[in-house]
C-alpha cells in the first residue's frame, strides 16, 4: 500500500553489483521504508529512503559506515548502498532481523513477557555493544526502544536502525528521535548527539526495560493535558527530574499511574537502584563527568543476573541483596507471592557472588580474569547427582582440570567431566581463580 | 525529476444509526462519531469514532464512547499543533511521539472528562451495585467503557490508531482495499480490548504512514457492527472499492445524503447492533487522474 518498492522489483548493489530482488514490505519510519529482499541466494532487509532522506550527506554516511563496518553481529549494519536506474534515490542492504528477535514495544504492550535473565542479558548485551560502538569513535545519536530489538527466551539483543550512527564529534545539527530518550542537554539545543549523550540515552532505554516506564515521567507528566513541545522540552530538556530521586521528590511517581515503577523499583537490589540514581541526578547535573559509563552498567548486569535466585514457593525470579539484607538482617521475601525466600548456596569468586540455582552456568567471565564478559561456552554447571537427588555439585564443563579443597582440607581433583559436591566451605580452585561455597 | 510540492485536500463525512436490535430493547446508540475541524474539509482532519460496549456493567457506555471521541479529536487536534511545530523533516520524532505518547495522553484524557462527567452526574445507588466494588473510582471506568479508533491526515503523515474491534480500510485510487492496521489476536467473539482496562494504553495498535507516493484515495472506519453485518470478510472489504466508484461517480455528498438508509438496511438485515461509519476522502478523487506524491519537496 503506497510503498515504493513493489515485490518483484530489482535494485541492484552499488559496489559488488549484485541484484537484489524486493520480496515484501516489513514497516515504514520517518525516513523511509524498509523490505525483505534476497541477494545472492541470501535473505536480507532493505532499507530504501524517501527522497526528503535520501539526502548526499546520508550517503556519504551510510558510506563511512560499510566502509567502518559493525563493531558487534549485535548490530544490523549497513552492508552495501543499492540503487535502481528507474526509481531516484537509494537505499542499501543490512542483515535480516530473525524473527525470535522482539520489539522492547511489545514489551511495553505486554506481548512478550521476559523473565529478569533475559532482561539482564539483554542489559549486559546492549551496555557491552554501545561499549564496542563507542570504541571505534562512533556514536549512535538516536537509542530509543523503537531500535533495539531482543529474544525474550535468552535475552540476546539486535540493534537496528544503525544508519543514523555517526562519528563521534562529528554530528551535523538536528533533531533525532524524540525528546524522551535524547538528553536534556540535546534537548535544550546545547549540544549536538556525541558519546556522552549516548549514555544519557543507554540509562533511559535500561530504565525503561527494568521497570517498564520512563525515568522523568512522573508527577509533573502528570501535569501535562497537552502534548506540545514547550512541555516536553521543559519536562525532558530544561527541567528533568528523577521519578526516584532521593532528594527532589518534585517528580514523583503517582501510587496509581505509576504503580508499575514503584513495584518494579523495589525488586531490584540496590546496587542496581544506586546507579540508576546517579545517572539520572549527577548524570543529568554533569554531563561530562557524572555519566554512568557503559562499563559500569555492563558489569552490573553480569552482577545482578549473578544474584537471581528463585522463590521455593511461587517460583518466581527474585533477586539476592546482600547490601539490603546486611542492613535490615531479615530474610528478604519474595516480591510475588510473598513468602519468605530460602536462599541457596552461592559461590564467592573474588568480589563476585554467584547465586548456585539448579540452572546456574558458570562462563570463562567468571574464573578466568583474562576473559571478562565472554557467556560464549559454559565452563561449569550444577548438576544433580545421579542416583541421590538431595544432592548438588558443580560440574566442571571446561577442558582444564580444577581442584576443590572440602572443610577438613582435604584437596580433589575435579576432572573435565567431573563435579564437586555442593557443600559449605569448599573450595575450588578453577585455574585462574578459587571460589568458596558458602549458604 | 522533482515532484511539485503538493498539498492534499480531504473531507469527512459520517453517520451513525442505532442497532436493530437497540430499537427493539429500548437501548440507545452506543456508537459515537466525531471530527476536526469541524467544517470536515482541509488538508488535516482527524475522524474519530468509539464504539460503547453496552451491558449492564458499562451502563454509561454511550456517554463513555461521547467522550471518548471528543477528547481523542481534540488531544489528535493538539498533536498536530505540536507536530507543526516541529522541524521540518523530523518525521522521525513525529511518529515516535505518537506510538510512544499519543496512547497515554488519550487513555488519560478520556479518564479525565469520565471522571469529570461523573462528578456532574454522580451515580446512583443503583448503579454502584452494578460495578460491584467497593471501591468506586478504580472500577469507575468500566461503566464508561469503549473502543476508539482515530485517523488523523495532516500533509506529510497519515496516522491510525485503534484500541478494540472496529474497522479501519484504506482505498487506493486503484480500488485496492487494505487494512493499515495488523489484527489484533486478542479480538474474538465478543472480546475486545478497551478504553476502561487497565493501562488501556499499552494496547492501542498504531500505523503511522509517511506521505511519499500518492495517499489513499479514501479511509473508513466504521464500528464491527458494520463489518458483523456481511456474511464474509470479502464481502465488507468490497464496500470500500464500492464506496470509491460511488463517490467518483455520484459524488460524496450524494453518498452523505444515502447513508442512513444504507447503514440501517445494513443493522436490520445483518448484526442489528449500532452502525457507525466514517468516511475521509481526498477532495481530487473525482478528478481523472489521481494526484501525485504529497510529500513536500522543499523540506529536502
Amino acid at each position: 500500500m503506497n510503498q515504493i518498492l513493489e515485490p518483484g522489483r530489482r535494485v541492484r548493489t552499488e559496489s559488488s553489483g549484485m541484484v537484489c530482488e524486493v520480496e515484501g514490505f516489513l514497516g515504514g519510519g520517518g525516513q523511509g521504508e524498509v523490505y525483505r529482499a534476497k541477494a545472492g541466494g541470501q535473505n536480507l532487509a532493505l532499507k530504501w529512503y524517501f527522497p526528503a532522506s535520501a539526502t548526499s550527506e546520508q550517503r556519504s554516511a551510510l558510506e563511512t559506515l560499510i566502509r567502518m563496518g559493525s563493531p558487534s553481529q549485535r548490530f544490523l549494519w549497513p552492508l552495501e548502498l543499492v540503487s535502481a536506474s528507474s526509481i531516484k534515490g537509494y537505499g542499501y542492504i543490512m542483515p535480516l532481523r530473525e524473527a525470535r528477535y522482539k520489539s522492547i514495544v511489545d514489551m511495553m504492550k505486554r506481548r512478550i513477557e521476559p523473565g529478569f535473565r533475559a532482561l539482564a542479558t539483554a542489559g549486559l548485551e546492549l551496555s557491552h555493544s554501545y561499549l564496542q560502538l563507542h570504541a571505534k569513535g562512533l556514536c549512535y545519536r538516536d537509542i530509543s526502544f523503537g531500535n533495539v530489538f531482543f529474544d525474550p527466551d535468552s535475552g540476546e539483543v539486535l540493534i537496528c536502525d544503525n544508519d543514523n550512527v555517526a562519528v563521534d564529534g562529528q554530528s551535523v545539527s538536528g533533531v533525532y528521535g524524540t525528546p524522551r530518550f535524547m538528553a536534556p542537554e540535546i534537548v535544550t539545543g546545547e549540544t549536538v548527539p556525541n558519546t556522552q549523550t549516548d549514555l544519557f540515552s543507554l540509562a533511559v532505554l535500561l530504565f525503561y526495560i527494568f521497570m517498564m516506564h520512563h525515568p522523568l515521567e512522573g508527577k509533573k507528566e502528570l501535569a501535562i493535558k497537552c502534548l506540545d513541545l514547550p512541555a516536553m522540552r521543559k519536562l525532558y530538556g530544561t527541567e528533568p527530574v528523577f521519578i526516584f530521586d532521593p532528594v527532589d521528590t518534585s517528580n514523583a511517581p503517582d501510587p496509581v499511574q505509576h504503580k508499575n515503577a514503584l513495584l518494579f523499583w523495589g525488586i531490584y537490589p540496590e546496587f542496581l537502584r544506586e546507579l540508576f540514581i546517579k545517572a539520572f541526578t549527577e548524570g543529568i547535573r554533569d554531563p561530562q563527568h557524572g555519566r554512568v559509563r557503559e562499563s559500569n552498567w555492563r558489569a552490573a548486569m553480569a552482577r545482578l543476573r549473578d544474584s537471581i535466585i528463585y522463590c521455593g514457593n511461587c517460583k518466581a525470579e527474585n533477586f539476592y541483596d546482600a547490601d539490603a539484607m546486611t542492613v535490615s538482617r531479615q530474610a528478604a521475601s519474595c516480591w510475588s507471592c510473598r513468602q519468605n525466600l530460602r536462599l541457596p548456596p552461592r559461590l564467592r569468586i573474588g568480589r563476585n557472588l554467584v547465586m548456585l540455582n539448579h540452572d546456574t552456568q558458570l562462563f570463562p567471565h567468571h574464573v578466568d580474569d583474562e576473559k571478562r564478559y565472554d557467556f560464549s561456552q559454559p565452563v561449569a554447571t550444577i548438576a544433580q547427582h545421579p542416583t541421590d537427588p538431595n544432592i548438588w555439585g558443580l560440574k566442571n564443563l571446561s577442558s582444564n582440570n580444577w581442584s576443590s579443597t572440602n572443610r577438613k582440607g582435604e584437596v580433589s581433583d575435579v576432572w573435565p567431566g567431573r563435579s564437586v559436591t555442593l557443600a559449605v566451605g569448599t573450595r575450588i580452585n578453577f585455574g585462574q581463580v578459587e571460589g568458596e561455597i558458602g549458604f | 525529476m522533482v515532484e511539485e510540492p503538493h498539498t492534499t485536500r480531504w473531507q469527512v463525512v459520517g453517520h451513525s444509526v442505532r442497532g436493530a436490535s437497540h430499537e427493539r430493547s429500548g437501548a440507545p446508540n452506543q456508537d459515537a462519531i466525531y471530527w476536526l475541524p469541524q467544517s470536515g474539509t482541509g488538508s488535516r482532519l482527524i475522524l474519530t469514532m468509539a464504539d460503547g460496549h453496552g451491558g449492564a456493567k458499562h451502563f454509561r457506555s454511550a456517554v463513555g464512547a461521547r467522550l471518548a471521541v471528543e477528547t481523542a479529536a481534540q488531544v489528535s487536534y493538539d498533536f498536530l499543533a505540536g507536530a507543526q511545530a516541529e522541524e521540518a523533516g523530523s518525521l522521525s520524532a513525529i511518529k515516535r511521539a505518537a506510538e510512544e505518547w499519543l496512547p497515554k495522553m488519550l487513555v488519560r484524557n478520556w479518564l479525565e472528562a469520565v471522571e469529570h462527567h461523573k462528578g456532574s452526574h454522580p451515580l446512583l445507588e443503583a448503579e454502584r451495585d452494578l460495578l460491584h466494588a467497593g471501591d468506586v473510582s478504580s472500577s469507575l471506568p468500566l461503566a464508561y467503557g469503549a473502543t476508539l479508533l482515530v485517523a488523523v491526515v495532516a500533509e506529510s503523515f497519515i496516522l491510525y490508531m485503534q484500541l478494540g474491534d472496529g474497522e479501519i480500510l484504506t482505498v487506493s485510487s486503484e480500488g485496492a482495499v487494505s487494512r493499515p492496521l495488523p489484527k489484533d489476536e486478542r479480538l474474538f467473539a465478543n472480546e475486545t480490548t478497551s478504553l476502561c482496562a487497565p493501562d488501556a494504553w499499552r494496547d492501542f495498535r498504531i500505523c503511522f504512514q509517511a506521505l511519499s507516493q500518492t495517499p489513499p484515495a479514501v479511509i473508513l472506519l466504521s464500528t464491527d457492527g458494520y463489518s458483523n453485518s456481511f456474511r464474509d470478510e470479502s464481502g465488507f472489504l468490497k464496500v470500500g472499492s464500492d464506496i470509491l466508484e460511488m463517490i467518483r461517480a455520484d459524488g460524496l455528498s450524494q453518498v452523505k445524503e444515502n447513508m442512513e438508509a444504507w447503514l440501517l438496511d445494513s443493522t436490520r438485515a445483518g448484526s442489528g447492533d449500532d452502525i457507525t461509519l466514517g468516511i475521509i476522502c481526498r477532495t481530487d478523487v473525482t478528478q481523472s487522474s489521481p494526484s501525485n506524491g504529497v510529500l513536500n519537496e522543499s523540506d529536502s
